[in-house]
């Protein structure tokens, strides 16, 4: 039998990465702010679609998990009870859902994809800058 | 449309399985209904229901989702539909073991509120690992077993209401699925 604490360490760790990716898309986002990261808007765009692609899976993935805890039929056996409670003991794995991790998962692709368009929005603002210097020291 | 009927042979294998379920383990001979593990009217009824198709695309399209929608792997008498799209993303699910009564009964619910379906047995239920996820489940009766639609807000701007989308999704399922049994 294995025991539910060493279980839930995978989803220690999980939760852990998803610190990372927030703490990494909220320094990109001062960069951002801070006029010090631009990004060509082909690019950009590109990397957009596929972190709103990937945010959507990720979204689907939540909706299985969600599922998972609702695990039945297996009959009103006492083991078909039990089994069905462990689905939902390891999909909902105390106060912190798979579902819930991986929604947030998906928030921090869907922020990602936006910061992609914040820094398309500095390049363009930037490179007009740039024409518009060059203008004024061509006249 | 198609119409559901229930046959006389099903009527009969339902007298059938009552008889039999006096012998069930848990004796809820008088807590109908409970899951079941054998093969049932339901699975004759509510067989023809595909997920993927119990919605037309256009339909499905008015509500943002993308077509076609992609069965996903689960237990045999679950089959689902998964739908990604924008403002939610839906996953549809055919439950022939389970009746909205019966699911009312199970510990995973952090909210389960009874409501009608255009007039059939229903409710609004979210899991307990799911609180935060922006997942709402609608469940109405369906043959002996039920339908289910689980709609999830995409996307960060939390400014949909994912019961009363799912709500809204399951109406119009609700005449593309048999009567309840």
């Amino acid at each position: 039998m294995t025991d539910p604490s060493t279980e839930s360490s995978g989803f220690a760790e999980a939760d852990a990465e998803l610190s990372a990716i927030r703490e990494e898309n909220s320094w990109i986002q001062r960069q951002i702010s801070n006029g010090g990261l631009g990004m060509e808007p082909q690019a950009a765009d590109k990397a957009t679609a596929v972190y709103e692609r990937e945010a959507k899976r990720a979204e689907s993935l939540s909706r299985q998990a969600d599922g998972l805890q609702q695990v039945s039929g297996l009959g009103d056996y006492p083991s078909g009870k039990q089994l069905a409670a462990k689905f939902g003991q390891k999909a909902r794995n105390g106060s912190t859902g798979a579902a819930n991790l991986l929604k947030q998962f998906a928030d921090e692709l869907h922020r990602k994809a936006d910061l992609f368009q914040q820094a398309k929005k500095n390049y363009q603002a930037t490179d007009d800058q740039i024409a518009e210097d060059l203008r004024r020291s061509a006249q | 449309m198609r119409t559901w009927t229930r046959s006389p042979l099903a009527a009969v294998a339902g007298a059938v399985l009552v008889g039999l379920s006096a012998c069930s383990p848990g004796g809820n001979t008088d807590h109908a209904p409970t899951e079941t593990t054998d093969a049932s009217p339901s699975d004759e009824v509510l067989s023809e229901v595909t997920p993927c198709e119990m919605l037309p695309p256009d339909t499905l399209r008015s509500f943002g989702l993308q077509v076609p929608g992609k069965p996903t792997d689960g237990l045999p008498w679950t089959p689902a539909c998964d739908y990604t799209g924008d403002p939610v993303g839906v996953t549809l699910v055919k439950n022939t073991r389970q009746t909205v009564a019966s699911s009312e009964k199970k510990s995973t619910w952090a909210s389960f509120d009874r409501i009608t379906v255009n007039g059939r047995p229903g409710a609004t239920a979210i899991t307990k690992g799911s609180t935060q996820a922006q997942i709402c489940n609608v469940l109405f009766d369906a043959g002996q077993g039920m339908i289910q639609v689980r709609a999830q807000e995409s996307g960060r701007s939390d400014e949909i209401d994912e019961c009363a989308k799912a709500l809204e999704i399951a109406e119009r399922i609700e005449p593309n699925v048999p009567e309840p049994a």
